[in-house]
Formats: structure tokens, sequence, C-alpha cells
């Protein structure tokens, strides 16, 4: 989030920044990293057949941070936040790779339980930082403790992640019988209807059935649910898409205010590049699997360094400004079967040289400052388009592709359409 | 013994046909249920179509009238003989046409109404919909063995009943179940955009019912059929059994007849190789119709096939696996298989 | 009660062809009964749509936005005839619509419709021949094969699927959503309507793909001059492809005017929320998500404006009645009591057009020139 009192856009990393690859935590982290995931790679399937629906994904996630995880149907997106929390059913499969998880200095067990729930007092006190744990490799039970208490997703359906036949109240009791057992009763009841309440519900809907509450709300039940634990990390994975945009702005809105509260780090994964613009502090772009580039959320948008972010720019029509056309970017999504040679996007791409057809460009800074993209334009002094070497704290957001829309005034049929980007526009193939 | 004629446990409406097609859906199935199921069924159509023809004696003659006891399998009788010296194997065979002609008539016939009834009451809905929905259960409800022994009662006073008619009779009693479940098929398929389109286009109705929605029930209306074979299989066998049918027409369960009424009147022991076979050869046809219909979903829909879910999901423990194949430089896929949807298919999702 | 046709004089601004708009509602309503549940003793009435009133000019692009329960499906299923109006009346040219069944065919010729889902909209048994040949039969159009496959490739082309022949005997789950939706529209195309209605055409695509079908459909107003509806719940969108905006609410049409107009200076309060609450990169961050935005609980009351529970200039008038359709010029309508007569032209100009009580996210910017109809 953007808080007034946190370092400007541009600042390079923060303090204490994790070791890896992967940009800096942007302006609203405040800490060290706390999830720090290397090379994890997932298929389904297996073979020579399999289908690799994330490669070598890295990626870091500080205290506090807000981090935006965007792509489209086949990115892989989904599929890297549930491989975090070890939710891959098969045929789905981690093929290698780390998620290193550092929780906060007197958190790593869960058993010295409080009575009031709320576990063992945030730490901050003294003692050495703990180690790092890969969440990959930990055994049931520890997973299980460190589930939801520690980290908790909430999923994109919640119609259908709330049990129809319990009550809203015995759920939230559940998740606190589940991890505190040594609350009684009446705590957990208690906390349940503070859980509610902290999300903007009344306490007396305790009682409800999921039917009876409207999908927003049913939402909101989810993040109660999902923070009642007070973890450190909330993985959201499209949590507002099937919701109308006037709820998802509240949810959104309550979130902000929950996480100032409790201060736990997001990744939030969404299709909505203009709205993780608006929330998120840092955004990392996927595409057929693997990250293109990862950016602080203002940088990201002024002065993107990939083309496909830049593609990406340009298909959000914009809610004011002048009405031109867009041309967005060509061809289809990628068929994650039949994957070209060299850099994924390249079939797509405007600005494709020879080695883009061959070779996959690895993730690494293009310039100086805290930001990383998988593009050869930035390497072996090739010439940058001018969209794509716009300076960080460029003020306003014109990133070519558009063209002057022709003012309709009639019926007058017009010989040709607006310019296109070159490439191969029509769906030529089934990619 | 007579079972309900049942249907899909599982089959919903395929997705689709394969796309380039006729080719893949000749392939032969990867399981070994379907290939013994398919083995068999094979076997009893051959077996029905030349049965008579290579049965090696008279069914009903009787070869030789001196002994009064069932003669064990032998040279000359392979699965020996009747009391009154009647070839076994003969019957079985001569038994086997009929049988099997007539569960594949009732099977048909019945599959046949029960699309009738059951497409045009959950496509039509209103009033239609409820006066076909009642007949079904009428004759869901009723008491198919009573029923059938009373007409066939009142039927073998007046001629003696070939199999196509015998067949026909038992289908009436075995449409109602497979009617139901199309019409539940239907209602689901008629809220589908594409039949709303069809009839933005301008689509008749008949037409809709019989190219829009039927090709996408073929699975269920295939389980349908076999399972409504099975039906017809078992009541046939019974009513010939309970000599309601012709006890002079040769079939499985007319073996099964006669060899009870000898045991009855003559207190004849009856030997094992008698009631036997044919029991065993009603209850190996089923099997084999029931064994097809586990490769029904399979053969018509050919990505699950390729997705593998209809084999054992191999376990995968990611856990242990430390330093697999890291990432980098693997071979293209060479050959398009569908991906199965693992957990994050994202709901109300995007472009594939 | 019906103001100045929506979208009539802004999108018509000098088009040739006469004033008679192409398809033309009035007052359409739609209500529906339902049993009685225990939500619902006795039973009751959903007014799916209320008193609309809209006007499609020839080759012009009119987008309806609203929200899911804002009617806006009903009132495209209105429009192409689905199902009948409760009260109302539909005019096509001008002119009633005949309810012969060769009239209602003939109506299915000239205003097509197109589905939102594109992975459920095609026929997953039949190829892409099929799905474009059955329309040219119907309709005659086309009857032998060589005829009907050239029919079938021109309109591939048109939707931009090339090379054609690669794609006719493509069966639906060979293609991609994007891909599935151009066959859909190009069905829709087939019998050469007049009038595309579109319901969510792109809500279900990718990003990247959105954008390519929406200007598929610009392109086909400017080439073939095609009349499209455009119905959506993306605001963002419909300004791009839009020539006016009509904005429902619970079965109401709220406001309508020049695209442009209605999201730079919105007028109504439910538009202003609905601009301040979708997302906009540009939004200077002091104005993003502060706590405390426009209430909650959508509960539709039973009389008066049924935007009153959340709208923050709820007056006493608001409950007592309806407000009609005040037109503030150059196209732009508002169904408000605060644009009506009778408030001073201080009270209204302090809380009409997009100024806001605190504590609301502002529904225009000060710095941007506001962009009047064309």
């Amino acid at each position: 989030m953007s808080t007034p009192a946190g370092p400007g856009p541009g600042a390079g990393p923060g303090p204490g920044a994790g070791p890896g690859p992967g940009a800096g935590p942007g302006p609203g982290a405040t800490g060290d990293a706390l999830l720090a995931i290397r090379g994890l790679s997932v298929d389904y399937g297996s073979g020579p057949a399999a289908i690799r629906a994330v490669v070598a994904a890295d990626l870091t996630l500080h205290r506090g941070e807000v981090l935006g995880l965007a792509g489209e149907s086949g990115s892989g997106k989904s599929t890297l936040a549930f491989a975090i929390a070890r939710l891959l059913r098969p045929p789905a499969v981690v093929t290698g790779g780390q998620v290193l998880f550092r929780p906060l200095p007197g958190r790593e067990g869960t058993a010295a339980a409080g009575a009031d729930g709320q576990g063992p007092r945030d730490g901050g006190a003294a003692g050495p930082v703990p180690a790092a744990v890969d969440l990959l490799r930990l055994r049931d039970r520890d997973l299980r403790a460190l589930r939801w208490d520690q980290l908790a997703i909430v999923l994109q359906s919640a119609m259908h992640a709330l049990n129809p036949v319990m009550t809203i109240g015995a759920q939230l009791t559940d998740v606190l019988a589940a991890h505190r057992p040594a609350m009684t009763r009446a705590a957990r009841r208690a906390r349940a209807a503070e859980l509610l309440e902290l999300v903007g519900i009344p306490a007396a809907r305790l009682t409800s059935h999921p039917h009876e509450l409207s999908g927003g709300q049913r939402q909101r039940v989810m993040i109660a649910m999902a923070t009642a634990l007070r973890p450190q990390i909330l993985i959201m994975d499209e949590p507002t898409t099937a919701l109308d945009v006037v709820t998802q702005r509240e949810i959104l809105t309550e979130l902000v205010a929950l996480r100032e509260r409790l201060g736990f780090a997001v990744l939030f994964i969404t299709h909505d590049l203009s709205l993780l613009i608006e929330i998120a502090d840092t955004i990392a772009v996927m595409y057929a699997g693997r990250l293109v580039e990862q950016a602080p959320a203002g940088q990201l948008y002024r002065a993107p360094r990939h083309p496909y972010t830049l593609g990406l720019l340009t298909s959000f029509p914009p809610l004011h400004g002048p009405r031109s056309r867009l041309t967005g970017i060509g061809g289809s999504p990628p068929d994650l079967r039949q994957l070209p040679a060299g850099c994924v996007f390249h079939p797509r791409c405007r600005f494709a040289m020879d080695r883009c057809r061959t070779e996959a460009p690895p993730l690494l800074p293009p310039g100086p400052g805290a930001r990383v993209a998988a593009c050869w334009l930035h390497h072996e002094g090739a010439q940058v388009p001018e969209e794509l070497r716009r300076p960080d704290d460029a003020p306003t957001r014109d990133h070519g592709g558009q063209v002057p829309r022709a003012e309709h005034h009639g019926r007058a049929p017009r010989s040709g359409t607006a310019a296109r980007a070159p490439g191969p526009v029509g769906d030529r193939s089934r990619p | 013994m007579s079972l309900a004629p049942g249907v899909p446990m599982a089959a919903q409406p395929a997705p689709s046909l394969p796309g380039r097609g006729h080719a893949r859906m000749l392939r032969l199935p990867r399981s070994l249920k379907i290939r013994v199921g398919l083995g068999m069924a094979v076997f009893f159509t051959i077996v029905a179509v030349i049965g008579p023809w290579i049965a090696p004696y008279n069914p009903s003659a009787s070869l030789s009238t001196t002994s009064g006891v069932p003669q064990p399998p032998s040279a000359a009788h392979w699965l020996g003989t009747t009391q009154v010296q009647q070839d076994v194997l003969s019957q079985l065979l001569a038994g086997g046409r009929s049988t099997i002609l007539v569960s594949l008539v009732a099977g048909a016939v019945a599959t046949i109404l029960a699309i009738a009834f059951g497409v045009t009451a959950g496509y039509a809905g209103g009033w239609l919909d409820d006066l076909l929905s009642m007949l079904a259960n009428v004759f869901l409800v009723m008491p198919a063995l009573p029923l059938l022994i009373v007409i066939f009662g009142f039927l073998s006073r007046t001629a003696s009943p070939n199999d196509v008619l015998i067949g026909l009779v038992i289908s009436v009693t075995g449409w109602a179940y497979g009617a139901r479940v199309m019409r539940a098929q239907t209602l689901s398929l008629r809220g589908r955009d594409f039949v709303l389109a069809a009839r933005i286009a301008g689509e008749r109705a008949w037409r809709i019912m019989a190219f829009e929605i039927l090709p996408n029930l073929v699975p269920v209306v295939a389980t349908s059929f076999l399972f409504t074979v099975i039906y017809g299989v078992g009541t046939y066998t019974a009513l010939s059994f309970l000599g309601v049918i012709s006890v002079a027409h040769w079939s499985w369960g007319t073996m099964l007849y006669w060899a009870q009424s000898a045991q009855a009147a003559q207190q004849v022991h009856i030997e094992w190789w008698w009631f036997l076979p044919p029991g065993l050869a009603v209850g190996l046809f089923g099997t084999a119709l029931a064994l097809l219909n586990f490769g029904i979903d399979e053969f018509v829909n050919p990505r699950l096939r390729a997705a593998g879910l209809t084999g054992r999901p191999r376990r995968a423990r990611p856990d242990r696996r430390a330093g697999r194949a890291g990432p980098g430089g693997r071979p293209r896929p060479d050959r398009p298989r569908a991906a199965a949807g693992g957990a994050p298919a994202p709901r109300g999702g995007q472009a594939a | 009660m019906s103001g100045p046709a929506a979208g009539g004089t802004a999108a018509r601004g000098g088009a040739p062809g006469g004033d008679v708009p192409l398809l033309q509602a009035r007052g359409l309503t739609r209500n529906f009964r339902v049993r009685a549940s225990r939500a619902r003793p006795g039973g009751g009435l959903v007014r799916a749509v209320q008193d609309v009133t809209v006007a499609l000019p020839r080759a012009a692009i009119i987008a309806i936005v609203g929200e899911s329960g804002s009617g806006k499906s009903t009132l495209v299923k209105l429009l192409a005839r689905l199902i009948r109006p409760t009260s109302g009346t539909l005019l096509l040219d001008g002119a009633p619509l005949p309810r012969s069944s060769r009239g209602r065919r003939e109506f299915a010729r000239q205003v097509q419709l197109v589905l939102q889902d594109p992975f459920s909209s095609l026929n997953p048994v039949h190829d892409v021949r099929y799905h474009l040949a059955r329309p040219l039969r119907i309709h005659r159009l086309a009857r032998t094969r060589p005829e009907l496959d050239r029919a079938a490739d021109g309109l591939l082309e048109r939707v931009a699927l090339t090379p054609p022949g690669q794609f006719r005997g493509k069966y639906p789950h060979e293609l991609s959503g994007g891909q599935r939706q151009r066959v859909a529209i190009a069905r829709a195309l087939a019998v050469r309507p007049r009038v595309l209605l579109a319901d969510e055409p792109v809500s279900m695509l990718d990003v990247s793909v959105r954008l390519g079908v929406l200007n598929l459909l610009a392109d086909l107003r400017e080439r073939d001059g095609l009349a499209i509806v455009y119905v959506t719940h993306d605001i963002a969108s419909a300004r791009y492809l839009a020539d006016a905006i009509c904005v429902m609410y619970a079965g109401r049409m709220v406001e309508s005017g020049p695209a442009a107009v209605v999201t730079d200076a919105p007028a109504h309060p439910y538009t202003q929320l609905l601009i301040g609450a979708a997302p906009d990169p540009d939004r200077p961050a002091a104005a993003r998500l502060t706590p405390g935005d426009a209430a909650t609980g959508p509960a539709i009351p039973a009389g008066g404006c049924p935007f009153r529970p959340r709208c923050p200039h709820a007056m006493r008038v608001c409950a007592d009645a309806v407000p009609a359709l005040a037109d503030l010029g150059g196209g732009h309508a508002s169904a408000c009591w605060l644009h009506a007569d009778g408030l001073s032209a201080a009270e209204r100009s302090a809380l009409g057009r997009g100024e806001r009580a605190a504590g609301l996210a502002p529904g225009r910017r000060a710095a941007r020139p506001r962009r009047e109809a064309r």
C-alpha cells in the first residue's frame, strides 16, 4: 500500500532485503523477506508430454508488502499460489524449487497457544532470527500447524468455499478450535464475533448460513476466516473477480484496514492489472508460466520494461482521458502444450529479434534500480524502443499503441481500420 | 431376477466427440476391463448369429430313449445331456440366439422410447413434461414381472410369440428409467447457451432436440442401452424360467425351466452340467455388457482419456522430491495431450 | 415517463438517414412472479425491468452498464424478443413488431444476439461449419454445400479468423475463448442483421483478447454500419466502445448520455459510485481506497427511488416517488430528484454534477477538461 510515510517509488531495495534474485521490496514493505520463492517449477503430468505450468519462478514477499501477481489464464499464477500452500493435487506436481518461509521471531511454533486465541505474542523480542523453513519439504504435521496459522489463502469462488450446511459461526469457530485447542467455547464464539465485526459484518450473522449472505459478504467471511489466526502471509487468488465493482472496492478497502491493523503481507493474484496498480506495492507479471517482469507498482505502470507488460497496460481501456483506439496485444494466449522456442512471448511481440526466437531471456535488471525484466531488448546493446525505456519517474501514462479514434459521424464506412501493431494479428492458428 | 434397467452412475453428457475424430474413436481402448468386455460381447454376438447352425444336434431331439438319467459331459456331448437325452450344448447354442436377440431388441426399443419420451419432456417443459413424466412414473412403479406374466399369458394363447415380439413387450416395461435420466440431462442441456443460440437462429424444436441435444447425450444413451439389455436378459430368462413364455421355444431360461420341472416332477437329481451353463451364460453376458459400460465414457470423450483420469491417478509426493529434473531445456511435448484440470482453474474462467 | 431517448442526440449527431431510431424500446417493463418461500412468504414479484426507454440509432453503439441484478440481461432478452414484456412497446424502424411467426422470424433476422459465455454458446459436437451453416440454411441464404462454404468463409474473414479454411473444420474445444467468441459473432452475422445485441461478450475472455473482440465490434460498425447494443458491467470498456452509455440500477435506467460525458461528469449518484469504484490506475494515490467508502446493503426498497438506501444525497422526496428522467442537455439525462426542476440552480450545481459530499471518491477530476458531446 502506498503509505504516506513510506519511501517514494523508485527507491532502492529496502533495508534488510533478502538475498536472491527478484526485485527489492516496494515502497510499502517495511521489513525483510518473509517468503522467498526460488526456482519453483510445477508440471501437470509427467514425462515428455508434461505441461509446464510454472517454470523456475523467483519471487520474494517482504514483511508488510502487498505483492501483486498479474497474468492471464495459462500464466501459472494460480498454480503458483497453490504450490506455495501445498494445495496442488495430481496430476499437478512440484518439480523443483524452494519456498522459504522466515517466520517472525516467536512465531515459529504454535504449540504454546494463548488463551485469547492469538497465539504467541508477535515477537520483536530478543532472540536470533529464526531459520527459514522450506514449505515444500515440511512434514504434514508441521505443514498443518503452519497452514492457516502463519499462511492463509483466500480463494476465488467464495460461494463454494463455505460449507452450505454449517452456519458461519460454526465454520469460524471450527478454524479456531483446530489451531487453538486451549480456547474455551465462549472465547471462540467471542473471537468469531470479533472477526466478523472486523470485516464489516454484524455479529448477529454468526447464526446465518452461507446462502443467506450475499456474495460480497461471503467473501468477507472468507477473509475473516483467513485472518482469524493472525497469519503473517495472506494469499488471495482472484478474491473479487466474481463480485461487482462496488463490492470489490468495499472489500479491498476493508482489507487495507485489516492490513494496517494486523500487519500481514499479501500476495494478491489477479488478472486485473489496473486494480493491482492501485493496491499493490510491487507487481510481478507472469506469462506462460514464467515471470517476465517485476517492479514497484508505480514504475511498472509508468515505465514498463517488458513488451508483454506494455501490451497488457494498453489492453485496459482508460476511464478518463482521450478516447482513442487501443491496439493491445495481437495473437492468442499461449497454448501450454505447444510453446514456441526461445522467448515464449516472441510470436506476439512487436519488437521480437532473432535472438528471441531461439533463446529464452533470463530475468535480470534492465538497468539500475530494483526491478527485473526478462527481455533481450535490454541486453546486448539492442535498440530499446521508446515505450520500453521511459524513465522510472515518468509523469504520465502514454504507452503508444494508441491511435486517435476516428470520430464517428454517420454511417459512412471507413476504408481500412486504425493501424494495428505489426505481428500476428488475427488468430492465424491455435498457438 | 429382473434388474431395474439402470443407468448411468456417472455418465455426464460428454462435452465433445473428438475433433478429427473418427480415426481416434476406433483406437483400441487401453483398459483391460474394456478389452475383456468387448471381447466377450463380440463372442456372444457371434454365438447369437451362428449358434443354431453349429449346434451338433437338434436341441429338442431326444437322442436316446433308453436312459432317464442325465449323462455327464463326454466326447459326444460336450456339456452332457438332459434326463431325456437332449444335448445340452445344442440347447445352449440355440437358446443363445433367442436370448441375445430378445434382449437386444428390448434394449433398443426401450432406449428409443426413453429418448423420445425423455428428451421431449425435458425440452418441452410445461404440461407436456408433466404428462410424459407422469407416464414414466407410472411405468416405473408398475411391477414389471407380474405385468409381463399377464401379457404373455394372454399372448401365448393366441399365437406362439417370436423373439422380436417378446423383445417389444419387454421393452414396454424397461423404458421408464432411461426416460427419467434423459429428461434430467435434457433439462440441464436446455439451459446451455448453444440451445438458446439455436432458438435465436430460428431452429425448429424437433431439430434442436434431434441435432443439438441428442448428440450430446450419446454416452448416456449408450449406457442406458447397455443396462436395458441386461434388464432384458434378466427379465426374459425369468419369464421363460417361470414357463410363462412358450417352453417349446429354446432359450437359456427355458433350459432352466426344464431342469427345474424335471427335478420337481420326476425327482431327478439335477446335474451341474444342466443348470450351470445357462446360468453362467446369462451371468457372463451381463458381465460383458457391464464391462463395456465402463469404457463408454473413455471411448467417447477423448479428453478424459488423454488426461488419464480414467486410469489410476499417479500419486506424487512433492516433499520427498529433492532436486528432480531441473528447469530449462526440456524437450517439447510431441503429442498434444489435453491438460487435465488441476486444482487452480479459476472459476468463471478466462480463455484457454 | 420517457425523457429524451438515450443516446439519441449525441450518437446521432449528423447521421444521415433520418431521425427514426433503428430499434426503440418505450417504457419496457418485465416482472417475474416468484413462488412463495421462506424468505418471501406469499410469493412476490421480481421487477426485473421497469419502465425502460432506450433508442438505438442506425450504425451506433450504445452501452448498457449495470451490475448483476440490475436487469440488463433481462433487458437484452426483451430487446431480442426472447421474452415478452409485461408492458411497454418495442419498435423496429419506428414500427411496432408483427406478432406472426413469420414476423418474428424476420425480426430474428434483423436483430441478433451474442451471448456471454463462449464456452457454452457453441455446441461441442458440431464443428464451426455447422454452426455457421445452420442460420444460413434456416433463413435460406445459401443452400448447396459450395454456397454454404463460401458464405462461411466470408463470415470467418469478417471476424478475422483467417485463413478460414483452417477454422471451418474445427470443433469448439479446439478453439480458444476469443476464437469461440468470434465464431459466435460470425454466426450472428450470418443472417445479415442490422442490430447486434451483445450480452457481456468479453467478460469471460482474457484481458489481452478482450480488446480484439471489442475492436472487432467497432470495425463491424465502421465497415458495415451495424448497430450494436453492448451490455456490460465494466464501464471502462463501455466508454471505449460505445457512443452512448445507459446506466441501469434495480431495473431502471438511471442515467444516459454520451459515453465521455457520463464517465467524466456523471450526474447520478449511482454512476458516480460506479466510476469511483472502478479500478483506475490514474487515480491519485490519496484518493485510493480510503476506508469509509460507500454504504453497503443493496436492499431495494419498495417505493420511490431504488437507490436511496445507498445515496448520500437522499432527500425526503426520494422516498415518495420514482424520479423522472431529467434532461441535462446535450443528450445527457439522469433520473434523480437532484436534477429535477424545482431545485434552485445553486442547489443543483452544488449537489448535481459530480461534486459530492465529503468521503466519496470524486467522479471527475478538476484538472481534466470535460469532453462534451460530439
